[in-house]
C-alpha cells in the first residue's frame, strides 16, 4: 500500500475523517468526475458517486476488510466504476466507455457494494445510539470501532482504572445487544 | 452474571481475530453445538455492525456537507481563449506604445489612472506600475487603457512636487472624472473616472505617486475559561471584531511571543496580557486575569455503584462546605457536609436511602468561603 492509502486508512480508523476526506475530494473527484462526464453524467453524479464509494471504502476499513495491499484510490475507481455501470443501467443513461483513466484496477467483490445503509436502517442505527446514550456511546466507539486499548480508553474517558473500563465495556455491550434483541423492529430491520 | 461477561469476553476475542488458533477451533465447534451460542454472536456481530454504521451516518452527513461546497471546474472554451488572447495582444500593443511615448519629451504628458479603488482599502503604488500615459487622440490605443476603470472614489495620494528639486511632496486629491471632451469616444463610455496630473516640469521622468496608508485598528474580543485546580486547563479565545480577512498573529505575553492560531490552551491561573498583530499593524494590549475554579479536573464523571466502589466528588482541599446531586428535573437526591480536608465520597444511596437509578446528575459544591463548583456525572446501573 502506497503512503497515501496508509495515511487514509489511518485517518479513518482512528476517527480523523477530515484528514481521509482531503486526498479524496483533491485526488478522486476530479478522476471520478472525468469519468462520468465522458459517460452521460455531470458533476452532480460525480460527487455522488464519490460519496457513495467513500461510504463503501469507510465500511470497509472499519470492519478490517479492506484488503491492505491495494491502494485507496484504486479500490476507490473500481469501486465508482461498478458503481456507475449500475446506474447507467438502472436509469438508461448513455454509457460508451466504462475504464478509467488510471493504471491501476482490481476486481471489487460484489458483496462490498451491498455496504450502502438504507434509510430504514439508518432510522433504527441513530434511535438505537441516541438510546443507549453516553458514556456508552463513546466508550464503544473507542473499543470496538477505533480499536483502542482498555489504557487508552481510560485516559480519554477520565475513568480511574482499566477495570472500570472493562467493566462499562461489558454492559454497554449487553445493553446494546439487549436493545437489539428485546425490539422486533431492530431485530428484524438490522439483520435483513 | 460473570459467566455471561466471560462469554462476552470470548465472542469478542473470537469476532476481532485475538483467539489462539485452537481455541477458535474449539469455540467454533461450541457455536456449532450451541444455538444459543451461536445466536449471541450473530448479535454481537449485529452490534458490532450498528456501531460502524453509525459512524458511516455521520460520515456521510459530513461528506454531503463538504460536497455542497465544492462547485464544478470551469471549463476553457474557445471564446474563454480567444478573449484571453485578445487581452494579452493589447497590453503587449499598449506597452509598446508606452516606451514609443516615453521618447516624444517635447509636448506635455498627461496621466491618467487606471485603477480600481476604495476608501477604505489603500496601498502604496509606484505611478511606473500603475499609470499609463494617454497617446494622442489618434491611437486607438486608448480605449483599451480604460477599460477596467469602473468607480474610483475619493482617495488621499501623495505624490513628488513638480518644483526642480523632485524632493518635496504635494498631496492631491483624486475624485470620480468623465474623461474630457475631445478624447477617444469609445473609451469615454466606459471610464466612470480617472486622475489627470499635469506634468510640467519634468516630462522625461515619471513621478513616484504614494498614497497615504491607512488602516482601521485591530480590534478584538476575548473569550475565557478558567482553570482546575489539580491541572492547567484554562482557555482564552481572541476574535478578531473588524476582521479583514488579513492574515492576523496573537500573543498572550504582551507581545513577547506569537501564534497563529486564535485560541490558548491549557493556561494556568494568572494574568494574561492580548496583543494581536496583522504585518505591521499592532494593537491595543488588554489584559485579563484568568481565574482558577474550586474544582479539580479529573474526578469519573460515570459511576457504576454496582461496581461496589465509592465515589469521590472533585473538591480541592482546605476547604468546608456542602455538596449538593440534583437529577435533571432539579430535585435534590443526595445531599452532605464536608470539613476541610474531609474527602466526599458517596456510594449511590440517596438521602432517603434508595438506590439512584441510573441517569444523568448534576452535582454543585458549596464552599464556606462562597466560591462553588459544579459537575455533571452519570449513574449507569
Amino acid at each position: 500500500m502506497d503512503q497515501l492509502s496508509v495515511k487514509i486508512v489511518e485517518a479513518f480508523k482512528s476517527g480523523n475523517n477530515s484528514d481521509a476526506l482531503r486526498p479524496l475530494y483533491e485526488q478522486a473527484l476530479p478522476k471520478i468526475f472525468q469519468y462520468v462526464r465522458k459517460n452521460g453524467g455531470d458533476f452532480e453524479d460525480a460527487k455522488d458517486l464519490l460519496q457513495e464509494t467513500i461510504l463503501i471504502l469507510h465500511q470497509q476499513i472499519l470492519k478490517g476488510k479492506f484488503d491492505q495491499r491495494y491502494e485507496v484510490l484504486g479500490f476507490m475507481y473500481s469501486v465508482a466504476r461498478n458503481q456507475w455501470i449500475n446506474k447507467a443501467k438502472r436509469e438508461k443513461i448513455y454509457h460508451k466507455d466504462p475504464e478509467f483513466d488510471y493504471d491501476y484496477h482490481h476486481n471489487i467483490d460484489a458483496t462490498q457494494l451491498g455496504d450502502m445503509i438504507t434509510e430504514e436502517r439508518k432510522t433504527a442505527v441513530d434511535q438505537l445510539m441516541e438510546k443507549i446514550g453516553e458514556p456508552c456511546k463513546s466508550l464503544l466507539k473507542y473499543i470496538v470501532v477505533e480499536g483502542l486499548k482498555l489504557e487508552e480508553v481510560r485516559k480519554k474517558m477520565d475513568f480511574t482504572s482499566t477495570n472500570t473500563v472493562k467493566t462499562y465495556n461489558y454492559r454497554c455491550k449487553k445493553k446494546l445487544m439487549d436493545m437489539i434483541k428485546s425490539d422486533s423492529y431492530y431485530s428484524t430491520v438490522l439483520t435483513k | 452474571m460473570s459467566e455471561e461477561k466471560n462469554i462476552l469476553e470470548r465472542i469478542d476475542a473470537f469476532l476481532d481475530g485475538n483467539m489462539p488458533e485452537s481455541e477458535r477451533l474449539s469455540f467454533e465447534e461450541l457455536i456449532g453445538k450451541n444455538a444459543n451460542l451461536a445466536n449471541e454472536v450473530e448479535l454481537a456481530k449485529v452490534a458490532r455492525q450498528v456501531l460502524i454504521d453509525y459512524e458511516s451516518s455521520k460520515l456521510s452527513l459530513e461528506i454531503s456537507k463538504d460536497l455542497a461546497n465544492i462547485k464544478a471546474p470551469q471549463r476553457f472554451n474557445k471564446w474563454f481563449i480567444g478573449g484571453a488572447a485578445a487581452i494579452l495582444l493589447v497590453g503587449l500593443i499598449s506597452w509598446f506604445s508606452f516606451q514609443k511615448s516615453e521618447n516624444t519629451s517635447a509636448n506635455p504628458i498627461t496621466h491618467t489612472r487606471q485603477e480600481t479603488t476604495t476608501p477604505s482599502i489603500n496601498q502604496t503604488v509606484n505611478q511606473n506600475d500603475n499609470f499609463v500615459k494617454e497617446q494622442p487622440i489618434s491611437e486607438e490605443l486608448n480605449t483599451i487603457e480604460t477599460k477596467d476603470i469602473t468607480t474610483v472614489e475619493e482617495t488621499t495620494i501623495t505624490t513628488p512636487s513638480l518644483q526642480d528639486d523632485g524632493n518635496s511632496t504635494a498631496e492631491i486629491t483624486m475624485a470620480p472624472q468623465k474623461q474630457q471632451e475631445g478624447k477617444n469616444q469609445q473609451s469615454t463610455d466606459l471610464l466612470e473616472a480617472d486622475q489627470q496630473i499635469e506634468d510640467v516640469g519634468h516630462p522625461k521622468e515619471l513621478p513616484i505617486v504614494k498614497k497615504e496608508v491607512t488602516f482601521e485598528p485591530i480590534d478584538f474580543k476575548l473569550k475565557t475559561t478558567p482553570t482546575y485546580r489539580d491541572e492547567p486547563s484554562g482557555k482564552i479565545r481572541v476574535d478578531i471584531i473588524n476582521d479583514n480577512g488579513l492574515n492576523y498573529e496573537y500573543s498572550i505575553d504582551n507581545g513577547e511571543s506569537f501564534q497563529r492560531h486564535n485560541k490558548f490552551d491549557f493556561l494556568e491561573e494568572g494574568e494574561y496580557s492580548i496583543v494581536v498583530k496583522s504585518g505591521d499593524q499592532i494593537s491595543k494590549t488588554t489584559t485579563l486575569t484568568l481565574n482558577s475554579l474550586p474544582c479539580n479536573k479529573n474526578y469519573d464523571k460515570t459511576y457504576s455503584p454496582d461496581v461496589g466502589m465509592n465515589w469521590t466528588a472533585p473538591a480541592v482541599a482546605d476547604n468546608s462546605g456542602n455538596f449538593i446531586l440534583q437529577n435533571q428535573n432539579g430535585v435534590v437526591v443526595f445531599e452532605t457536609t464536608f470539613e476541610s480536608n474531609d474527602r466526599i465520597e458517596w456510594d449511590g444511596i440517596s438521602n432517603k436511602n434508595q438506590q439512584i437509578t441510573s441517569g444523568y446528575y448534576r452535582f454543585t459544591i458549596n464552599y464556606d468561603s462562597g466560591e462553588k463548583c459544579f459537575g455533571d456525572l452519570t449513574i449507569l446501573r
